[in-house]
């Protein structure tokens, strides 16, 4: 059908098919600031303004806006003209991923259009349309409403510690196209998987000829067609720690959503077609979905191929994924000994990421036929190596590529796309984009381990601790994807925190027939951190002791060995670690006062302690070069999630490399033209990769010295770096433009350049206090969080927006795992809630008062006295709320999310 | 997604619109903003009648009663002057939980109607102002709510303040003196749609509504209700929330003020 649209201000008539929506039609006009997020309109991220009014373009036909006034974010303002809503937007760290950012911009432009003045509340009534899983949405909604910026960090530094904007800011505020979807591919084919509608069967029959017979159709692959390969989509270092339990297509499915067969056709209708005329014949078997009953005697087994293998007490036999032990001391003398034993169980929830970019990836042939993949990752060196022997190539035979992405929260270290969209590559020949629906991302990705844990502790009437031991049972569903590791982690975080002679945790991790779990944002430490705090409250408790004053006696100090932490490596040998800076005191200072500690009721607090990276594991190297104005190309291969990696590494170059952020050329995460780096996982990017570019900025720093001696005619020990020159201490100086020129053109020549790489066997861990004020309306158990308070001490902070941000963001993704996050499944294992109407995440008005305070410690380990800031934020929310929910009702409840049903039964004294 | 559609038509009017959606043989539907049938893989339709040009986007007050046309959206509503003050507010406090402000933007009052469980806090708030669908074939194409001398009142319970009610339950009450005249109740949540509850209703007309017997009314509608068992929520928890939240409901609607 012929329509006409006037499109930022353009009349344009388009040929539409009727079945097109308005977001098809946008991105393929070039317009690619509308973005893809749910299929559904609830996540807001295609919205436009259609005559002057927000709305969602993904469900809406394009004939149906025939004639209509449509803008987007291309027509708002451009990087040399910004709209005052961006340059705002830009500078108060409301741009993370950016994924969601035009959406919110132009959902921003329509309030203030109507309504010059708004409230706060109506600015977040507005924007609650537009999901945003990175902010926390507090930057946004200080950024409308003209609210100050955090203040920098008095430090002796000058570009570490300042609230740079970030570096990729502008581009994503503008809908620049940054983002994996956003090119155009002459021939790309689309594909799309046919997934398992059975918990448990075998294929015993698969027939896709009709399929393979339909016009556009270009290739069928099913488990007949590729070669067996097994490996683990844990996208971690080798040799990975999670069993080699997965193949890109297998004759067995084990859980609802798992693959069956793909295909790649000319549209995404003609490839939906094809998956409609794959004929399977299954073998149904019988299912499993508890992990206690999965680990009983004469459980069906899931992994039963002989092929399967793993480390860590693996016994595919018996569903047992991993075990993990650790002992300090001897637990029962530590019970013995104790005047009062807390013995309880606790329960936490299977919950999902829920980027707003689903998982993407476009696979191609370059010029010399080596395999390129443009993916939304976060560990391409490890996406290169692992998917390689699946398709039967070498490392060098790939090149992948991470552009800007939309959120990853640990579900992009999963490879869940590439291999698959590769070997449709290699069949056709042809660009092939796989890219989930939102439907797919919730039921058929990866999500956060569910556990059951039991923790008994024994204390002394004076508080001290005698004995603590967690054990607990966790669920990884069909695959063991980061099982070992991300268990082992609940202990070695969770169970060091507080001192004490005797810790025993055990972990036993249970295939199911449930979608898989993996990595996610704090892996394991809020699992373990809501049974901890949750627990040390009801020792408190039956002390007679303030929960607070509790803590503080029991918790680590600057000084103190971690020895869980030592006992407990990650599917390695653990490695000792001392604390050397621990904030905790400071923390839980200012958030007593904060949130008014003893002058309210219904206050809850929980402490946390994370790690930096994995010690003697981790590992980012950096490339640093000078370019003829003065100018430096930083290439790295870290993976900036959205976080504001590639800023915090510009301005730790830049700092000591005495220029701005502005002459830091960073390119990143690209396998052929970038360093290794592990990738971004595990709060290692400021510590670890940061390490990397201190290291190669010094050695850049002094060959430009050197240089520059030459030229000042003293020698390279005189000379400091500043103001993007260099200095004698008498005031002469040359530019680093001087020194460029020289050193590649002049005289005694070379490229003025360097590479360093770092890794650490120390993981000084960053610490917090947060507290929470809620309100229980104690007829129906609906919580309403009042306020949320979390203090934070990660060492130096490089940039103060992007660190608030961040801890913003951890704590709106927290809060819905506290009180309403859960992925809910029915007696076939079919997931109940594949969609955000359904799923709930915390939208703008859903949120309540934040206040972040970030504490300053001086840590010997990281670069500038830097530790790690990304996950901490996870940890602390659900046990200060459920603490503050006893606090407000005297029930405690064992478990989360604290929808308003779990609370009415605890407080009626009724069985979950 | 949708697999087989191939004719998509905007009639501009009404007659020429029941024709479409009347020719047999043809998987035919009508669009009403498509906010929930625009997107989801769709593989039968085949035919779609937009109903964007056939004027039915107003609201107008004729005598008592508002007349509000099928294609208003739920974003007119709730903007409306009048609308705003029907019920004391009830009418879009409830449009007002029916989906995000960019989809409210777009989604209608007639395809919240034809389809309840999508926006059933505002079909079950209609329900309790006796507002009545006028129907042409099988198109809504307005609805009639009166404006009439009732207070109003409304609780709900729900996982978080954006999501769709566990229990929610709407009271439309005239009071003489100590004596309620008038009385309706709906509820969502207790069964499968958004309904009436006039076995109750009839029990109250003539009789006093005191706090005692506002609270015996909340153990019948408990007592007589039927709920579903979903992710929102138990059986069990619901017949609890009908009893609390129908003597919340009823208490504000004989407390509340006039409209």
């Amino acid at each position: 059908m012929q329509i006409e649209l006037t499109i930022n201000g353009k009349t344009q008539s388009f040929q539409a098919q009727p079945n097109q929506t308005l977001l098809q039609l946008l991105r393929q006009a070039g317009y690619f600031s509308v973005k893809h997020g749910c299929d559904t309109g609830e996540c807001g991220a295609c919205t436009v303004l259609l005559n002057g009014v927000p709305t969602t373009s993904c469900n809406l036909l394009a004939v149906q806006a025939n004639g209509a006034d449509i803008m987007t974010v291309e027509a708002l303002g451009t990087a040399e003209n910004l709209h005052p809503l961006q340059q705002r937007m830009a500078d108060n760290g409301a741009v993370q991923c950016g994924y969601c950012t035009p959406a919110l911009l132009l959902t921003a432009k329509a309030l203030l259009d109507r309504n010059p003045l708004p409230t706060e509340a109506e600015v977040r009534e507005a924007m609650s349309g537009v999901i945003c899983r990175c902010t926390g949405y507090a930057r946004p909604v200080e950024a409308i409403l003209q609210k100050d910026n955090p203040p920098p960090i008095t430090n002796a530094l000058s570009v570490v510690g300042q609230p740079v904007r970030k570096i990729d800011a502008v581009k994503l505020a503008t809908g620049r196209a940054a983002f994996v979807d956003d090119i155009d591919l002459r021939g790309l084919l689309h594909a799309r998987l046919l997934l398992s509608p059975h918990a448990h069967a075998l294929i015993k029959k698969i027939d896709a000829s009709r399929a393979r017979a339909l016009p556009g159709v270009h290739a069928v692959l099913t488990y007949e067609d590729i070669p067996r390969v097994s490996f683990t989509t844990a996208g971690q270092s080798w040799p990975e720690p999670s069993p080699l339990d997965s193949r890109s297509l297998d004759s067995k499915v084990r859980f609802v959503g798992d693959r069956v067969a793909a295909v790649a056709a000319e549209t995404p209708e003609i490839a939906q077609q094809a998956l409609d005329l794959i004929h399977v014949d299954y073998e149904l078997l019988p299912a499993v979905f508890h992990p206690k009953e999965a680990l009983a005697e004469g459980a069906p087994v899931i992994h039963d191929e002989p092929d399967c293998t793993g480390i860590g007490g693996y016994d595919p036999g018996r569903n047992l994924a991993a075990m993990v032990e650790a002992t300090i001391g001897d637990i029962d003398r530590g019970l013995a000994e104790a005047d009062v034993v807390i013995d309880r169980t606790y329960r936490v929830p299977q919950v999902q990421q829920t980027p707003l970019e689903t998982h993407i990836c476009i696979t191609y042939l370059d010029e010399d036929s080596r395999l390129v993949v443009r993916s939304s990752t976060q560990v391409p060196f490890h996406v290169r190596r692992i998917i390689a022997p699946v398709l039967g190539l070498r490392p060098g035979q790939i090149r992948v590529i991470k552009p800007r992405i939309g959120g990853g929260f640990g579900v992009k270290q999963e490879i869940i796309v590439e291999d698959i969209c590769g070997h449709l590559t290699l069949r056709t020949g042809r660009p092939v984009k796989l890219e989930l629906s939102r439907e797919e991302e919730f039921a058929a990705s990866r999500s956060r381990h569910p556990q059951i844990i039991r923790m008994r502790t024994g204390v002394k009437r004076d508080g001290t601790l005698t004995a603590n031991e967690m054990t607990l049972i966790a669920n990884t569903g069909a695959y063991g994807s980061h099982a070992l590791t991300v268990q082992s982690n609940t202990g070695s975080k969770a169970m060091g925190l507080y001192r004490c002679p005797n810790i025993h945790f055990r972990a036993d991790v249970a295939y199911t027939n449930l979608p898989p779990a993996g990595a996610f944002r704090g892996y394991g430490g809020p699992q373990g951190y809501f049974a901890l705090e949750s627990q040390m409250d009801e020792v408190a408790k039956a002390l007679g002791m303030d929960p607070l004053a509790f803590r503080l006696k029991n918790c680590l100090r600057a000084g103190d060995d971690n020895p869980i932490a030592r006992a407990l490596g990650e599917g390695r040998e653990g490695i000792p670690q001392t604390i050397r800076s621990c904030g905790l005191p400071e923390c839980a200072a200012w958030g007593k006062e904060a949130i008014g500690w003893g002058v309210h009721k219904g206050v809850g607090v929980a402490f946390a302690m994370h790690g930096s990276a994995i010690p003697g594991l981790d590992m980012g190297a950096a490339t640093i070069k000078l370019n003829d104005d003065g100018t430096f190309n930083l290439l790295i291969g870290a993976t900036d999630l959205g976080t504001g990696g590639d800023t915090v590494l510009a301005q730790m170059a830049a700092e000591t490399l005495g220029c701005t952020v502005e002459d830091i050329i960073v390119y990143a995460a690209d396998t052929d033209l970038t360093p290794f780096d592990t990738g971004a996982y595990a709060s290692s990017t400021t510590y670890i990769s940061g390490g990397a570019v201190v290291k190669a900025a010094a050695d850049v720093a002094q060959q430009i010295k050197s240089v520059a001696a030459e030229m000042l005619e003293t020698t390279p020990e005189f000379l400091t770096l500043h103001d993007s020159g260099v200095h004698t201490p008498k005031g002469s100086s040359v530019t680093l433009a001087d020194v460029a020129l020289r050193s590649l053109h002049a005289a005694n020549q070379r490229q003025i350049a360097a590479v360093a790489s770092h890794m650490s066997h120390d993981s000084p861990p960053p610490f917090a206090a947060t507290f929470a004020a809620v309100a229980v309306d104690q007829e129906t158990g609906v919580v309403t969080v009042e306020k949320l308070v979390m203090a934070v001490d990660a060492g130096q902070i490089v940039n103060p927006v992007t660190a608030r941000g961040q801890v913003e963001g951890g704590m709106a993704q927290a809060l819905g795992y506290a009180l309403s996050e859960e992925m809910l499944f029915d007696g076939q294992g079919r997931m109940l809630n594949p969609s955000f109407r359904d799923y709930r995440v915390p939208l703008a008005h859903e949120m309540p008062p934040m206040e972040v305070h970030l504490v300053h410690t001086d840590d010997p380990f990281g670069p500038y006295g830097v530790k790690a800031l990304a996950e901490i934020p996870m940890d602390g929310v659900a046990p200060a709320v459920a603490n503050a929910v006893a606090a407000a009702t005297g029930a405690r409840v064992t478990a989360i999310p604290l929808t308003p049903e779990r609370v009415w039964r605890a407080l009626s004294h009724k069985e979950a | 997604m949708f697999m087989q559609l191939r004719e998509y038509h905007r009639p501009r009017d009404l007659s020429e619109a029941l024709t479409l959606l009347a020719r047999p043989g043809v998987c035919t539907r009508a669009l009403a903003g498509g906010t929930a049938l625009v997107g989801p893989l769709d593989r039968a339709t085949e035919v779609l009648v937009d109903l964007a040009d056939l004027g039915l986007r107003y609201i107008r007050p004729h005598g008592d009663t508002l007349r509000v046309g099928a294609m208003t959206t739920l974003a007119d509503l709730i903007d409306h002057p009048v609308a705003r003050k029907l019920g004391g507010g009830m009418l879009v406090a409830a449009a007002g939980r029916s989906g995000p402000p960019n989809l409210r933007a777009r989604g209608t009052v007639g395809a919240a109607l034809a389809r309840p469980h999508r926006a059933p806090e505002l079909a079950a708030a209609l329900l309790a102002l006796n507002a009545a669908p006028l129907r042409h074939g099988p198109l809504i194409t307005q609805v009639d709510v009166p404006v009439e001398p009732v207070t109003c009142g409304w609780a709900r319970v729900a996982r978080t303040p954006a999501d769709l009610p566990t229990v929610a339950v709407f009271a439309a009450v005239r009071m003489e003196g100590d004596i309620c005249r008038l009385v309706r109740l709906a509820a969502v949540g207790l069964s499968a749609q958004p309904r009436r509850l006039p076995l109750i209703e009839a029990d109250m007309q003539g009789r006093p509504l005191s706090d005692f017997a506002i609270a015996q009314v909340a153990g019948a509608v408990a007592r007589a209700a039927d709920p579903p068992d979903d992710i929102r929520g138990s059986a069990e928890y619901r017949r609890h929330l009908a009893r609390v939240l129908t003597r919340r409901a009823l208490l504000m609607g004989r407390d509340g003020h006039a409209n």
